[in-house]
């Protein structure tokens, strides 16, 4: 029964009958992912533009953790590219309040990455830049 | 006809696991009678922390009520869940106190049905309760094992019978899920990926997943930076896993293999953060004083007993003729 509904369903399960084929794929090791680069703070534009994750200390005093901005920026990188212009609003106003904590413009840009040395140093391939964005004053 | 006996002889001579004899002797009857009470009997505790717990309750925008309460496509996520977690509550605890009675056994699966019903309406992908919610169902078939003092061999085998498909059946999700990450490992090795007998596998996993549900772990960024470390222990996963069927037929490592297998599930929450208390629960309860284990039971015929391996060191280490040989 578990096995009829997981390919019949489009949940892969119809309760409470489950197939428990759970992990069955491992990830793939090189995958596209989106970060977020600032390109000017406080009205300047940088020399340099700088990763989001290279900016702390120096543009913002708050110090975060992959996990606590990763999931947002990726997460409003692929609302991007998919057109779902109210949840790009959603997470945009996310990261601009939590973690943008002065007026800056910024893009999203396509990376490339090996996930293992990813989570190690955070080094990946910069790719195209999908939307480049401005922080507004009010919000923050 | 013929090739059916053949089959049954090579079957029980590797799975040399009978009921009847278990039936005869009074012990395992015993023990699992009890065992069976304090299911019963633990599920109503269960209860007290299930409605303790709604840590669904904020997410109401999610809540799509699956087909078995269809009554909840009228009410909001609060309401659904104060009437199925109250309904839980009262038969779990009327199980506590009449799981002899088959019809309080039916309340007692009505409750974790509609329990799971609601988590499955709410999260996606929740499991936590299918084992309680299949082992409960199987326990409504136990025959009345508790009014008299003498029972016949029919009532003890038919008991033992039941006890014994709960174990099974729990076993059998595990296997499942073994079975899943081999079919998966062979499409992703002909795919030319990196599949679950590579040594980056749990990495990989625990990399992926914690980046997914923007989470940490204890012990994932371990794990992902110390790669080989988290080999070993995958592959013992796939064959705890895999084998975890064709232990319900080898008494002697019941108790080993359960606790392996939540050592598994300690090992993924402290990797993963993903935690199946109520599964590991129910091994506890099954299988830590397994009645058919036999109390005389030698390390040797244990570790014989181990799927694959057993087989191997019989050949190896215990011969016939040498020192050390099973009895």
């Amino acid at each position: 029964m578990g096995f009829y509904f997981s390919s019949h369903t489009s949940e892969g399960e119809a309760y409470p009958f489950f197939s428990w084929f759970v992990f069955t794929r491992v990830p793939p090791q090189f995958i596209t992912g989106y970060a977020l680069k600032i390109v000017e703070y406080e009205g300047k534009k940088l020399d340099s533009p700088v990763f989001f994750q290279d900016s702390h200390g120096i543009y913002f005093k708050k110090i975060l953790t992959m996990t606590e901005y990763d999931y947002t920026i990726r997460v409003l990188g692929e609302n991007i590219e998919r057109g779902e212009t109210e949840k790009v609003e959603q997470y945009r106003k996310t990261i601009e309040e939590s973690f943008l904590s002065q007026p800056v413009v910024y893009e999203i840009v396509r990376i490339e990455f090996d996930t293992l040395k990813y989570w190690k140093t955070g080094q990946f391939t910069e790719g195209e830049r999908i939307a480049t964005l401005t922080a507004k004053e009010k919000d923050l | 006809m013929k090739q059916i006996t053949t089959i049954k002889k090579y079957l029980s001579s590797i799975f040399p696991f009978s009921i009847e004899s278990f039936a005869a002797r009074g012990k395992p009857f015993t023990k699992a009678k009890t065992i069976v009470q304090f299911f019963y009997y633990f599920l109503a505790f269960q209860a007290l922390v299930v409605i303790n717990g709604g840590k669904f309750l904020s997410q109401e925008e999610n809540f799509s009520p699956v087909w078995s309460i269809p009554w909840a496509n009228h009410l909001s996520l609060a309401t659904t869940a104060n009437i199925i977690q109250f309904f839980f509550l009262i038969s779990a605890f009327i199980g506590a106190f009449f799981f002899q009675n088959r019809i309080a056994r039916i309340f007692v699966f009505l409750g974790i049905f509609q329990l799971n019903a609601l988590l499955s309406s709410v999260l996606r992908a929740d499991h936590h309760w299918y084992p309680w919610l299949y082992v409960s169902f199987l326990l409504i078939f136990l025959p009345d094992a508790w009014a008299g003092k003498a029972h016949s061999l029919q009532v003890r085998k038919k008991f033992l019978l039941v006890f014994f498909s709960a174990q099974a059946v729990t076993l059998f999700i595990y296997s499942m899920a073994g079975l899943g990450k081999i079919q998966g490992a062979i499409y992703q090795y002909f795919a030319g990926q990196t599949h679950a007998f590579a040594p980056e596998a749990l990495a990989l996993h625990i990399a992926y997943w914690l980046r997914n549900i923007d989470s940490t772990s204890l012990l994932g960024s371990f794990f992902v930076e110390h790669v080989i470390v988290g080999w070993p222990l995958f592959l013992g996963m796939i064959y705890l896993q895999f084998f975890s069927l064709w232990i319900a037929f080898k008494p002697s490592l019941h108790k080993i293999w359960a606790f392996g297998l939540i050592f598994m599930h300690t090992g993924i929450y402290l990797t993963m953060d993903m935690l199946f208390f109520p599964t590991a629960l129910l091994l506890i309860f099954l299988f830590f004083d397994s009645p058919f284990k036999k109390h005389d039971t030698s390390w040797r015929e244990t570790v014989g007993d181990l799927p694959i391996f057993g087989w191997m060191l019989r050949r190896i280490l215990f011969r016939p003729g040498n020192s050390h040989s099973i009895s």
